[in-house]
Formats: C-alpha cells, sequence, structure tokens
C-alpha cells in the first residue's frame, strides 16, 4: 500500500480544484468459471462447447487496461493501479492458472484481484466497471527481450506477431482433437490466444508499429459495486458454440485469425468484428459479467 | 564498368546505385579525394564495425539501440555454436544453421530441441542483414533482433525451448560458462557482467548481421574480376537476366532477392510471392500450416504469398522452396518452367499453375537441356566458398 500511497501523492493534477475528493481503496477480484466449475489446474471442466467435451485446463491469463469506475450518472473516474509485480502503470496481468508449465509444473502464485485507487467526490456511488482487454500499443511492441513484469512473461509473448497475447486461454480436451478434412490430424490443445494482428514497423528503426486488427475487446459491466462484486469470466459462453473435439481449419483452437472458422463466435462473444478487430458497437460482448 | 554493359536495365540501375553509395561512403570515411560530391545520408551512421565487403556494395541498417561492434560479434558466434542456450541443453542456432552450407541444415525440415518437426526449411544466413523482411513469410518481422526471439521462445513448434520455467537455469549454464563474462563485459561495457537475454539477442543478432560476404565467382567477375565464372556460367548468367525466364524479377538486384533493405533506401518494399506451388481444390489454397503471409495478414490474395530468398549459396542450401518439398536445382527450374506445380492426387490436389494468386512473373518458359545446365552453372557460381570456411564464422569452441 505504500507504491499506491506514494502514486495517489504524485497524482494531485487529476484533481481538482474541489478540496472534497477521497482516495478509496479498490480491490477489483476476477474469477473464472466453466458451466459452474471454478476455473484451476485441478479440476477437470466438463460440458464445454456443442459436443460437448470434457477438458483440463492449461493456462488462463489476460491483460487488462484503462480501467474506469463509473457512478449512476455516468461520470467516469480513473483508477490508479498500484505497481507490482502483476501491474504496471495502467496495465494488469490476471493469472488464475495455479500451476508452472500449462499447468503441469509447480505449484505458483495467481494474480485474481487487480488493485490501486481511484479518486473521487466523497459520497459518490460507484456502479459500474469498464475495462479493455490487452496491452496498449505503446507497451505491446515494445522490446520484448527488456520488458519488465508483467509484460516479461515469455508464455504471453506473441513473437511471430511482433507484441503479446493479451488473452491466453489454452485447455487440452480430453480425447484430443480431429479434423473432418484430414484424417491424419491430431492436436491436443484447443487454444485461445488473443492479441494485435497484421503488425508491422519496427521501434528500432524508429518506426511505429501499426496493426491491420487491434482486437482489443472493451468490457462495460453495469451494476458492479467495486466494494462487493466481481468480475466473472465464463469460458463457457468464450467456446460455447465451438466444438472442442475438432478444429476446422487454421490454427488448433482460435489464434486471432480473422478468417478462422473457430475465431467467428468467439469474436461476437467478445463483442468483437473478427474481419476487422474492432469492437463492434451493434453487440455486446457475453463472456464478462458481474458475480 | 564493363558490368554496365552486360547486364540487363534493372541491374544496370542497381549497379548505378551500388556507385553512388560508393560515393557516399568515400565522402563519410573521409578518405576520399578532396571537392568531390557529399550527399546527405542520414541513415548512413557510423559504423564502428569492420564489414569487410567491397565498398560498391551498401551497408546494412543497424538497429539505432544495437549498433554494430567486433565484441558483440565475437560474443554472439560464441553464442550461436552453443547449445547450452536451449530448455534441454541440446539444441545451438548451429544445429540448423551449418556453416559449410551456407547456415542451411541439408533437411527437408528442421527438427526444434525436443523432437518437433518444423513447418518451414532452414534458411540459409549469409546477407540476412539485408532481408526487408526475416523469416519466410512475416511482414511483421523487420528486424533479426525481432526474429531472434522466435526460434529461442518458440512453444508451437518447439525451437530453442526456452520458457518462463527454465529460462534462469538457461542463463545460469551461460554464466557459469568461464569464457562468457569476458566476452559479456567487452561487449556490452555498460552492463557490467550482468547476462542477460537482451545482451544474448543483440550479440547473436550482431553475429547474424555480420554475416555478409560478396565474395562467389559471380560477385567476383561483378567486380571487375575476369575468367572468374565459365563460358557456361556466363551463359546461364544471360538467361537468368533475361526476360524469357523472369528470374531476375524476383531474384534480382545486389541481394539477388527483391526483398532487400540497406543503409542507403528512404524507402523499403517488403515483398511477397506467390510461385505457384499448390491450389488445393482449385481455389487457390495452401497447406493449411504453411499459407505464407496470409497467416498474418488475413487477406485472401496473400495466400501462398513468401518471401524471395537471396540465391547466393543456393547450390549447398539443398532442398528447396519454403517447404523443402524440392531436391535438386534441377527439380526448381523444371518448376519453374512449368509455370507451377501439377498435384495429381492426396489432400495437396490441385493445378499449382492456375493459382488466382500467382505471381505475374511466374508464366512458365520453354529452356533445353543445355540451357539448364548453363543456369545450375550459373546458380552454381554464386557459391561463395570463402564464406562456407571462413574462421570469422565458424564456431569457437572447437578452437
Amino acid at each position: 500500500m505504500l507504491v499506491a500511497t506514494f502514486l495517489t501523492a504524485c497524482s494531485g493534477s487529476g484533481g481538482d480544484s474541489s478540496d472534497n475528493l477521497v482516495t478509496r481503496d479498490i480491490s477489483i477480484p476476477f474469477v473464472a468459471e466453466a458451466s459452474n466449475l471454478t476455473i484451476d489446474c485441478d479440476t477437470r471442466l466438463t460440458g464445454l462447447g456443442t459436443a460437448p467435451s470434457d477438458a483440463d485446463l492449461l493456462d488462463f491469463r489476460f491483460y487488462v487496461h484503462d480501467m474506469v469506475l463509473t457512478d449512476e450518472a455516468g461520470t467516469r473516474y480513473t483508477t490508479t493501479f498500484e505497481q507490482n509485480t502483476w501491474q504496471r502503470d495502467d496495465l494488469a496481468l490476471v493469472d488464475l492458472a495455479n500451476k508452472a508449465d500449462s499447468c503441469s509444473g509447480d505449484v505458483k502464485d495467481t494474480h485474481s484481484e487487480v488493485t490501486g485507487t481511484v479518486r473521487v467526490p466523497a459520497g459518490t456511488v460507484l456502479s459500474g466497471l469498464e475495462f479493455t482487454l490487452g496491452v496498449p500499443s505503446a507497451l505491446n511492441h515494445a522490446d520484448r527481450a527488456t520488458a519488465e513484469a508483467p509484460l516479461d512473461r515469455a508464455g504471453m509473448h506473441w513473437n511471430w506477431q511482433n507484441g503479446y497475447k493479451f488473452v491466453r486461454v489454452d485447455v487440452a480436451p480430453v480425447g484430443g482433437m480431429s479434423r473432418p478434412t484430414d484424417a491424419g490430424y491430431s492436436a491436443t490443445a484447443w487454444n485461445f490466444h488473443l492479441g494485435s494482428t497484421d503488425c508491422t514497423g519496427d521501434p528500432q528503426l524508429g518506426e511505429t508499429v501499426v496493426c491491420g486488427r487491434s482486437n482489443r475487446p472493451v468490457v462495460s459491466l453495469e451494476n458492479f459495486d467495486p466494494d462487493l462484486d466481481a468480475v466473472l469470466f465464463d469460458y463457457e459462453q468464450l467456446i460455447g458454440a465451438n466444438d472442442l473435439s475438432v478444429d476446422e481449419a487454421a490454427a488448433p483452437g482460435c489464434m486471432s485469425g480473422a478468417t478462422d472458422p473457430e475465431c467467428a463466435a468467439i469474436f461476437t462473444a467478445l463483442g468483437m468484428d473478427v474481419s476487422t478487430g474492432a469492437v463492434d458497437n451493434t453487440i455486446t460482448q457475453t463472456v464478462f459479467r458481474v458475480q | 564498368m564493363i558490368v554496365l554493359n552486360t547486364m540487363p536495365l534493372r541491374s544496370q540501375c542497381l549497379a548505378l546505385t551500388a556507385l553512388f553509395i560508393c560515393l557516399s561512403c568515400a565522402g563519410l570515411s573521409g578518405c576520399g579525394p578532396t571537392g568531390h560530391t557529399t550527399i546527405s545520408d542520414p541513415s548512413a551512421q557510423a559504423t564502428g564495425f569492420d564489414w569487410a565487403i567491397p565498398t560498391r556494395y551498401p551497408l546494412p541498417v543497424e538497429p539505432l539501440d544495437n549498433p554494430m561492434t567486433e565484441a558483440k560479434f565475437q560474443l554472439g558466434r560464441h553464442l550461436f555454436y552453443d547449445p547450452r542456450l536451449s530448455g534441454n541443453g541440446s539444441q545451438s542456432c548451429s544445429s540448423c544453421h551449418i556453416q559449410a552450407l551456407g547456415f542451411s541444415d541439408g533437411r527437408t525440415l528442421p527438427l526444434g530441441s525436443t523432437g518437433e518437426v518444423l513447418a518451414r526449411n532452414a534458411q540459409g544466413l549469409m546477407n540476412a542483414a539485408y532481408n526487408a523482411t526475416q523469416t519466410w513469410a512475416n511482414p511483421s518481422v523487420l528486424t533479426l533482433e525481432q526474429q531472434a526471439l522466435i526460434p529461442l521462445f518458440s512453444e508451437a513448434p518447439v525451437e530453442h525451448g526456452i520458457t518462463d520455467s527454465n529460462r534462469e537455469s538457461v542463463l545460469q549454464r551461460i554464466r557459469d560458462e568461464p569464457r562468457y563474462p569476458a566476452l559479456f563485459s567487452q561487449a556490452f561495457p555498460d552492463l557490467g557482467d550482468a547476462i542477460e537475454f537482451a545482451s544474448i539477442r543483440n550479440a547473436l543478432t550482431s553475429f547474424v548481421r555480420g554475416m555478409v560476404s560478396f565474395n562467389s565467382p559471380f560477385d567476383r567477375f561483378e567486380q571487375g574480376e575476369r575468367n572468374t565464372m565459365s563460358a557456361s556460367a556466363h551463359r546461364g548468367r544471360q538467361l537468368f537476366f533475361g526476360e524469357a525466364l523472369e528470374c531476375f524479377h524476383c531474384h534480382g538486384g545486389y541481394h539477388l532477392s527483391d526483398s532487400t533493405r540497406d543503409r542507403s533506401m528512404t524507402f523499403v518494399d517488403k515483398p511477397f510471392h506467390n510461385t505457384g506451388l499448390f491450389n488445393i481444390a482449385g481455389n487457390g489454397d495452401y497447406p493449411d500450416d504453411n499459407q505464407g503471409i496470409f497467416e498474418i495478414s488475413a487477406d485472401p490474395s496473400d495466400m501462398g504469398k513468401f518471401r524471395a530468398p537471396s540465391l547466393r549459396n543456393v547450390a549447398v542450401t539443398a532442398p528447396y522452396m519454403h517447404d523443402g518439398s524440392m531436391a535438386s536445382l534441377s527439380e526448381v527450374i523444371d518448376f519453374y518452367a512449368a509455370g507451377g506445380r501439377v498435384i495429381a492426387e492426396g489432400e495437396h490436389a490441385g493445378d499449382g499453375r492456375m493459382n488466382p494468386f500467382k505471381s505475374g512473373f511466374v508464366t512458365g518458359f520453354e529452356i533445353t537441356d543445355g540451357q539448364k545446365a548453363d543456369l545450375i552453372a550459373f546458380l552454381e557460381s554464386l557459391t561463395d566458398e570463402s564464406f562456407l570456411s571462413n574462421p570469422r564464422f565458424s564456431n569457437p569452441w572447437e578452437e
């Protein structure tokens, strides 16, 4: 908390002339479920997708940034994250996998509560939460070899796309995966990797990296009480329209491919247009909800 | 400049460009004659590295935050040949990049450190510093610094197999080698005795960036030497740079590839080409795990587009194509003469000649057996024997 206090003291410019602002500590819990089972490395998930399939967890991590709380009038209050090995600037890594090495290794720390502060007028009733999934562009394309926590996790590096995996949720369906058009096909992991794609430009050459598809969903939750509620990531909502025993084409699962058949329904569930990588304002994401 | 009289138009332009750069370099080095024209070229930063290439060729680009030094090159050479730089200690860069083979590996497809088969053929590395993009087909990977992280940390497929779990033990293995502390402190004097992946990466890329050479019989002919190439190779050279075969459209210029970046350029093309290797089910498709830059852009017209590799050392870097599917230069020439590849049966069946995304320069041509032998003789004249045995690029752990 010392860190958070220090940062708050430095951010006086947010502030305002009004002297009735108060600094409130926040701690936003994230939980993940699939078909009412809490997701962790030790729980076999059941009833997934259209098959339905059983599956074991391999990885469950995602970055969030630009977290904002809102009051009943819709006024937005920017949060300030505590700075630690999971949180840097306004970026946090949520990690719900409790074992290393694709859930096969040693027990490791998770990070399920995003902590920090928010400055609001005294008496404000906060009732909404908004955040963006992913890593902001300026950080997404910085040199990963020198990146500091929480951007130093090699498992979240997406080197061939010159950036980061924003979301990495991988499961191993029991019985593996087949491909209807290829009798010789075999895969063991149904992966979901979300990240910016079609990027070009190199900061090391003084260029700005520009991506054809940003792929950063915005999650906006109403009726969220930051003192009582948690953010629920419902994995079944994410993949429910897919058959996890099958990969029809392209990457096993969905790795943000705009034409990957497994990606279409996943992007819709995240409120995104899979072809442009932009938020689709005509639909609402269904993966995250208040718990 | 006899070269100007014998080379086709495009090559002449490049030769003139090289001459222009030559003047520029002379001005920068301050050792040229007085009173000559100086050319303002902000990208031609001073370099502290002896590239050991003729002045007629422009220098490769150096990243702003990783300028070339001999100390980094030498450290990178040790790391390149060090299998400790892999998760299980079994694989070095040199496992798939063998100097005698132009730093290719002679296999159809390379194997990662845990035995996984990679999707694409291991490429030769000589003059990779001049590639506009790195790897076979990735417009997002522009520098060797970006490229190097892929084999070190890739999970699918596993190459060197370095992960979050083993990275500290990999680093400790490097730190424990008695030769390294001095090499690192010389290469990165500002970092003291720290050994981290950023400096490992920057040294590896300095070694690979320094793998430049223009000393094949063809190069020496271009530089004005006589009698470096056979009469057959000269006939093949004229075929190669001629409009009938169209080879030079994608494999022209001093880099023998149209994917070229050097420090004289203010604008860089990043070309990729579909050559008609596949046309699965007649809709232009390539095999599912290997679809070129379509995998990056998701643009349907990018299906099957790959970077044209430089042809230097091509005679020693068999097998050919991004998937290693052609064993010999003869087979490659037959393929281009046919204007694509027909696969009669199986899951990849289709007439590649009719691929709707095929390059307009791959239209097929007539070639006699004698002409084909001449063309192969020319391609063999691109082998830089001095590079293949140069001790500067050899395994320092065997010294």
